[in-house]
């Protein structure tokens, strides 16, 4: 796979930039990037996923790859061939193997006090995305995924 | 963050004065509905009209307000906009709330339950 370099004449290019991995950082650069998204005339269906999925995935990197929020994590998004390409990296912890297999929904039990209060996130981005690729390399954790544009 | 109303008689609407539930908020989001649905014993309503984003900790927030209903009282979810109703769709939680139609009129919960 060939990933957009900043360096080059990229007219696909649409994001590329690296931010705070924390909860704070996270939502605003959502906000942020569904009106940079909106000016790139993806449609409010796809930019709402783009958003959701994300978030998910930034939110999970936070907790699980770098959990004391002391690290960043680099962005870039591009478009080719009617599909939108995201890519993350980060140099946090391995990322756990167990939510990157197909998730499903968590056990909504019996009674309201059983109903889950997590357990969605790797459910909410498997259900979305269906070619994300995870790779750990050289102390760096990279995921990469797409989303049809039409 | 969140401001509430009584349209009546034991019922309350909570509405949301912020335009994202997320990672980022949740826990902020937990405590101000505690506070404010703790002396409650009636109907709760939670009004999502200015909410544009909800992810999985904005929906686990809103599990967790309704587990602060005692009695077996549902979550009433009023004027969800479209994202917030993909999520609740996708994760199937729109079964375990009492999730309103949309409507126009913003008192529509308290002619509701008028």
């Amino acid at each position: 796979m060939i990933y957009p370099d900043p360096q080059a004449d990229d007219p696909g290019g649409i994001v590329h930039t690296s931010f705070p991995a924390c909860p704070d950082e996270i939502s605003e650069q959502l906000s942020t990037l569904h009106g940079v998204f909106a000016t790139h005339g993806l449609d409010d269906g796809l930019r709402d996923t783009v958003r959701l999925v994300l978030a998910e995935i930034l939110n999970n990197i936070a907790e699980h790859a770098v959990p004391e929020h002391d690290g960043e994590i680099l962005l870039v998004v591009s478009s080719d061939r009617g599909r939108l390409h995201i890519l993350t990296e980060d140099g946090g912890r391995a990322l756990p193997t167990g939510l990157l297999g197909a998730a499903n929904l968590p056990d909504m039990g019996q009674t309201v006090d059983d109903l889950p209060e997590g357990g969605f996130g790797w459910f909410i981005i498997h259900t979305l995305v269906d070619d994300m690729v995870y790779e750990r390399d050289g102390g760096m954790n990279r995921l990469s995924f797409s989303l049809a544009t039409a | 963050m969140i401001t509430s109303h009584h349209p009546n008689d034991g019922t309350v609407v909570l509405t949301v004065d912020a335009s994202r539930i997320d990672a980022a908020s949740a826990m902020a989001f937990k405590e101000r509905a505690r506070q404010l649905v703790q002396d409650e014993s009636g109907r709760v309503l939670l009004d999502l009209h200015q909410v544009e984003f909800l992810d999985s900790s904005g929906l686990g927030t809103l599990v967790a307000i309704m587990k602060m209903l005692d009695g077996g009282r549902k979550l009433e979810l009023l004027n969800c906009g479209g994202a917030v109703r993909k999520v609740l769709a996708l994760t199937r939680m729109d079964s375990v709330f009492i999730v309103h139609p949309p409507t126009d009129a913003d008192d529509r919960a308290g002619q509701d339950a008028a």
